[in-house]
């Protein structure tokens, strides 16, 4: 029997303790709520030892039902109500660092491949571009990759791991359908 | 040969197709189109160079004359005025086309740059890479420490006074550097470029 599920390894990382990650997530939901997002995202290409950023900053929401993500280019309105937030993120160093570094070790052998940084109220996920094929091409746990902070109650861990479950769950289900390699439908996020 | 600190410095103006009217005016709406109108005249991000290769830093700024000194202000200083600027602000760090072009520009200017941050500035009259240390990169590298690019198709009037709009730009740019220097800031022309 074929797993249709993708593993998604959380580790804790002292980055998201700080004030600084708290900020950048800001007026985010903790579930999946109509109209209210509950990711903010840009891009990081992999190449090797070298990491370049993409600043596509997007809102991710369910709208109708649906999860969408939305360019803030082309919404002002979603642009200036979290300019803040989406600023503060491209800004984040360290955050984009600890990202780099480990997706370099999920898929040491990434040539150019995008990942989606994406910001939630419970932690950070990493998600490839293209989760199915390099789900295929890189080995199924070189799709998804989590960071929590270290801070927190064994309620709040297990209530974090949840909520970045729902969300990991909901960045897979958005993704277009690419056919016969669309075999992936949910995701299992376990702590390291 | 060293270039001497006190001269001119030319901004070679380069036309491209990876910039087009509607994605100007998009990313400068609202924005002055002159430094001294006291309002944000100029939206910019970082690239670094190092070893050779140009990375996009997208820390934002918004430029802005005030009292007779040019302020590169950040998002944490001015969060209304980021606010506002927003829609314009992620237009211009989404813009990928032209990051080829300033990567191809910066690469010509400093094959074997590393080190080097430059701010890619747009501005109402188009776009302006200006080296943060620009009298540093002068002096140590014998360039002209800017780059201009502006939309092909130009009719010869508009361009006059597109260059003479960055010209306007490329000084203030300039002079938000003069803090604490005591010689008097270089000139600025701005050219077409030859190798546009």
């Amino acid at each position: 029997m074929i797993d249709s599920t993708l593993p998604c390894c959380a580790i804790k990382s002292t980055v998201l303790d700080g004030p600084d990650y708290k900020r950048c997530t800001e007026g985010l939901a903790t579930s999946l709520e109509a109209n209210t997002p509950f990711l903010f995202s840009y891009d990081l290409r992999i190449d090797g030892d070298e990491e370049y950023v993409e600043p596509y900053c997007r809102v991710w929401l369910e709208d109708a039902g649906k999860i969408r993500s939305y360019f803030v280019d082309e919404q002002p309105d979603l642009a200036r109500t979290h300019a803040p937030q989406l600023f503060r993120m491209l800004a984040h160093y360290d955050l984009r660092e600890i990202c780099a570094d480990r997706l370099r070790q999920i898929n040491p052998r990434a040539r150019g491949e995008t990942y989606h940084v994406c910001l939630s109220a419970h932690g950070v996920i990493l998600t490839a571009e293209h989760i199915h094929t390099v789900a295929a091409d890189c080995g199924k746990s070189a799709a998804f990759a989590a960071f929590m902070p270290t801070q927190l109650s064994n309620h709040a861990h297990l209530s974090g791991l949840a909520g970045l479950q729902q969300c990991a769950t909901a960045l897979l289900l958005a993704q277009y359908s690419v056919g016969s390699r669309d075999k992936y439908s949910a995701v299992r996020v376990q702590p390291s | 040969m060293t270039k001497p600190d006190y001269a001119d410095y030319i901004c070679p103006v380069q036309e491209t197709g990876l910039l087009n009217f509607e994605q100007l005016d998009r990313c400068t709406a609202d924005l002055a189109s002159d430094p001294e109108a006291f309002a944000p005249f100029a939206i910019s991000y970082d690239l670094h160079l190092y070893d050779g290769y140009v990375f996009a830093q997208p820390v934002s700024r918004l430029w802005q004359e005030s009292e007779g000194v040019v302020h590169a202000f950040r998002t944490t200083e001015r969060p209304d005025l980021f606010r506002h600027y927003a829609p314009q602000i992620f237009s211009f760090l989404e813009m990928e086309a032209l990051r080829d072009a300033f990567w191809n520009a910066l690469n010509t200017l400093l094959p074997r740059g590393s080190g080097e941050l430059f701010h890619a500035c747009i501005c109402a009259h188009g776009v302006i890479l200006i080296a943060e240390q620009a009298r540093w990169v002068a002096m140590n590298h014998s360039v002209n420490p800017f780059v201009g690019f502006v939309p092909k198709g130009l009719s010869n009037h508009a361009r006059v006074a597109h260059f003479a709009g960055l010209k306007a730009c490329a000084t203030a740019l300039l002079r938000a550097q003069a803090i604490g220097h005591d010689t008097p800031l270089p000139q600025v022309r701005v050219e077409q470029s030859r190798s546009a």
